[in-house]
């Protein structure tokens, strides 16, 4: 008797938690954030511009998709949001974020500051892809839809699209959490411009960032395929064309060879001097196929081993180039204040590292293999 | 005392295990950093080699009265005055140690999952649900231990995942920071391994006991050593140092950057795993305390006490609880843990040793 007396209890309390009403977050109850810019407005205040999903009248009943772009300016980025949550009418949700935009002049100033709010708060999307515009983002959620496809799936397909291609690295907020608090390594971030012509926006390369600072460097997408490489991070795809030959001018689209990077390996060699680091030579070692080859056909194979040839030393001035200009900016994309301190730890100095990367003697060597030449020769 | 309910080796060894892995796992990697910095996750191999000798230690007290619980032969080894106490002790230290696992959850559900549910909710659904477990023989405890490890698994897929964004280069070289640092670091990693005590209550219901109880102790010491080793070293290799100096509960901030095409946050998911290995813990020193307030009150039930234990640790467990006061309770409870998981039983060993006190053979 006892014992089920016990038991019926303790059942029936166990029953009044399980609803668990606390903490329900309904959907129909909240507006999901779809993209979040941050811009500069002053000295003392950011402009965060929000796009809200509106959820109207389902897509199955015939209803559309669409946003609502706002744009609002405070202190600081959770200042902006508790203002944009007097001005939408349900409670706002950025658990669902995928995109954020930062314009470039706000990139230059601590982007921790800004994305603090994203690292503390436990329901923030830690897997929502940053890119830098140039302008300013509000700018860009602005276009509200590219044709049919709304700004910020579009900007968002953009950014995995150049990552599938090896043109931008993969940066989340957790990447960009972990290396902002890294000395010993920087990134970049996919920058994204407005082009005029055809009135969307483009991935116009990636923009390189010093500890959390943008530098104002940008690379241009080929070279950022190029370094991505030299970091080991081929994703799906790479391509590379570059003009070769000595007669490549002679004629209509003849000028180039493009080839389809199939694996690429780097190795970075350094040497010491003093218990200094004081010459670092990137060994990068790619074998692709050739894509498109319009000057001639290949029958023999000391033809493709030209080919190959004179793109390594082609490539490898403009690798000499790409890793002058991050020097330039102080960024230290390849991580190798990371691998100094792993493999080379009596010449890492973590205090003294800022001036002596751009110092260093940064070198890079290219070899390039061709494999194969498609389906014809 | 004699009883029906009995455990075999393999309900043992998930019982010690299961005591084990408990609330601590989550802020391992922190404080070990903060201690060792990323050398951290060495420290706890030799932790379990430290604790390896401790075992040994239970096991020899265990061993010289086969058939009864620390609160039953103590009275033999240093008299009716002084076993009361060191009795009466252990029941605070069980109960002070069902509060702060109770703390720590509570304080943890909050800031992850529940941020609005009342701590007290909270708090009912791991003191229900564990007191319901605890008041059960020993063997349905075992049981359910077992049938529950298999949990650790998907535990251990999940982290292993986040090896694909990996860097090596954190963690090393090995050893930057000097040995001494390792080695001081030791004290944090016991301070999260504790459990393993709970032999000297369960000793008696193991029906194979000798060689065959001791193999299952030291399994469960080099399971517990691995999985923790293994969780801190994943985050070791994947925050890079500046993170993990600022993120106190490491292994789930890492899974929530992890999402799957139908898990988006695979955080709450270890989460709610996690949780079961603290009820577990939880259930353990309710049932460590219950026995020891019925050994003391001369019951024969252990319901009643298990439920006074069960009550006064919610009692306790309601006031101060912000993550200092936590911290700083912890700290204190982390430095009575070395008398009764060492300082007590060596005591006695010694004692029994030399007054040749052992347990008659019938």
């Amino acid at each position: 008797m006892t014992k089920t007396r016990y038991l019926s209890i303790i059942c029936s309390i166990s029953l009044l938690f399980l609803t668990s009403c606390w903490d329900q977050e309904l959907l129909k109850e909240s507006k999901l954030i779809y993209g979040a810019g941050f811009d500069y407005e002053n000295e003392n205040e950011i402009r965060t511009t929000f796009v809200v999903r509106n959820l109207g009248v389902p897509v199955s009943q015939g209803g559309v998709y669409s946003n609502r772009v706002l744009s609002v300016a405070g202190s600081s980025p959770r200042d902006t949001r508790i203002k944009m949550d007097r001005i939408i009418s349900k409670q706002v949700t950025a658990s669902k974020n995928q995109l954020l935009l930062l314009g470039d002049e706000v990139a230059k100033h601590d982007i921790d500051h800004m994305f603090d709010i994203l690292y503390r708060d436990p329901k923030s999307p830690l897997d929502a892809r940053i890119g830098i515009v140039e302008g300013r983002a509000e700018d860009i959620f602005n276009l509200d839809h590219i044709g049919d496809t709304l700004i910020t799936e579009f900007t968002t397909n953009l950014i995995k699209g150049a990552e599938n291609k090896t043109e931008a690295p993969r940066m989340t907020v957790e990447k960009a959490f972990r290396y902002s608090h890294d000395i010993g390594q920087d990134y970049a971030f996919p920058y994204i411009s407005y082009n005029e012509e055809v009135g969307a926006p483009e991935i116009n390369g990636i923009a390189l960032f010093h500890q959390s600072n943008f530098t104002g460097e940008v690379l241009p997408p080929f070279d950022a395929t190029l370094l991505l490489l030299m970091a080991d991070a081929k994703r799906k795809k790479a391509s590379i064309v570059e003009n070769i030959g000595e007669q490549h001018d002679q004629g209509f689209l003849t000028q180039t060879v493009t080839i389809n990077i199939q694996n690429a390996k780097s190795d970075i060699k350094y040497s010491f001097q003093n218990g200094n680091v004081s010459k670092a030579v990137v060994h990068l070692e790619v074998r692709g196929n050739i894509e498109e080859y319009p000057q001639d056909h290949l029958f023999k194979e000391s033809q493709v081993k030209d080919i190959a040839d004179e793109l390594s030393k082609k490539l490898t001035e403009r690798g000499n180039n790409l890793l002058a200009k991050l020097q330039e900016a102080n960024c230290d994309f390849l991580g190798i204040g990371r691998d100094l301190n792993a493999y080379h730890h009596e010449a890492w100095h973590p205090k003294q590292w800022d001036k002596e990367y751009s110092k260093l003697n940064l070198e890079a060597k290219v070899k390039v293999k061709i494999s194969e030449t498609g389906i014809i020769k | 005392m004699k009883t029906t309910s009995t455990i075999n080796n393999a309900q043992l060894f998930f019982i010690i295990f299961q005591t084990q892995v408990g609330v601590g796992v989550l802020s391992l990697p922190s404080s070990l950093y903060a201690e060792a910095g990323t050398d951290g996750w060495i420290t706890l191999m030799i932790t379990g080699g430290a604790i390896q000798l401790v075992v040994f230690i239970l096991y020899f007290l265990s061993k010289r009265f086969p058939s009864l619980t620390l609160f039953e032969y103590a009275p033999k080894i240093v008299g009716k005055y002084v076993a009361f106490i060191i009795s009466f002790l252990y029941v605070a230290f069980a109960i002070a140690t069902a509060v702060i696992v109770l703390e720590l959850f509570e304080t943890t559900i909050k800031t992850w999952i529940l941020f609005r549910t009342p701590m007290l909710v909270i708090l009912l659904l791991l003191t229900v649900s564990g007191t319901y477990l605890a008041v059960g023989k020993i063997k349905v405890m075992g049981r359910f231990y077992q049938f529950v490890s298999v949990l650790i698994i998907p535990l251990v897929l999940m982290s292993a995942y986040t090896l694909k964004d990996a860097d090596i280069r954190y963690i090393l070289p090995l050893g930057q920071n000097g040995m001494g640092t390792i080695f001081k670091a030791t004290q944090k990693g016991i301070v999260s391994m504790l459990g393993f005590e709970i032999v000297l209550f369960v000793y008696p219901y193991v029906q194979n006991k000798g060689k065959a109880a001791l193999k299952s102790l030291t399994l469960a010491n080099i399971a517990v050593t691995s999985l923790y080793t293994f969780l801190t070293f994943t985050t070791y290799v994947f925050f890079s140092p500046g993170q993990l100096e600022i993120i106190p509960e490491p292994l789930v901030y890492m899974l929530k950057g992890v999402s799957f095409i139908i898990v988006d946050r695979v955080d709450l998911l270890f989460l709610s795993i996690w949780i079961i290995s603290v009820m577990t813990s939880y259930v353990s020193y309710l049932y460590i305390a219950g026995r020891g307030i019925q050994h003391l009150t001369k019951r024969k039930k252990t319901t009643g006490s298990i439920l006074v234990a069960a009550i006064l640790a919610l009692i306790f467990s309601m006031f101060s609880h912000d993550r200092y006061t936590v911290e700083m309770l912890s700290s204190y409870h982390a430095k009575a843990s070395y008398f009764f998981a060492l300082g007590f039983p060596l005591v006695l060993l010694l004692v029994s040793l030399l007054f040749k006190k052992k347990e008659e053979s019938q």
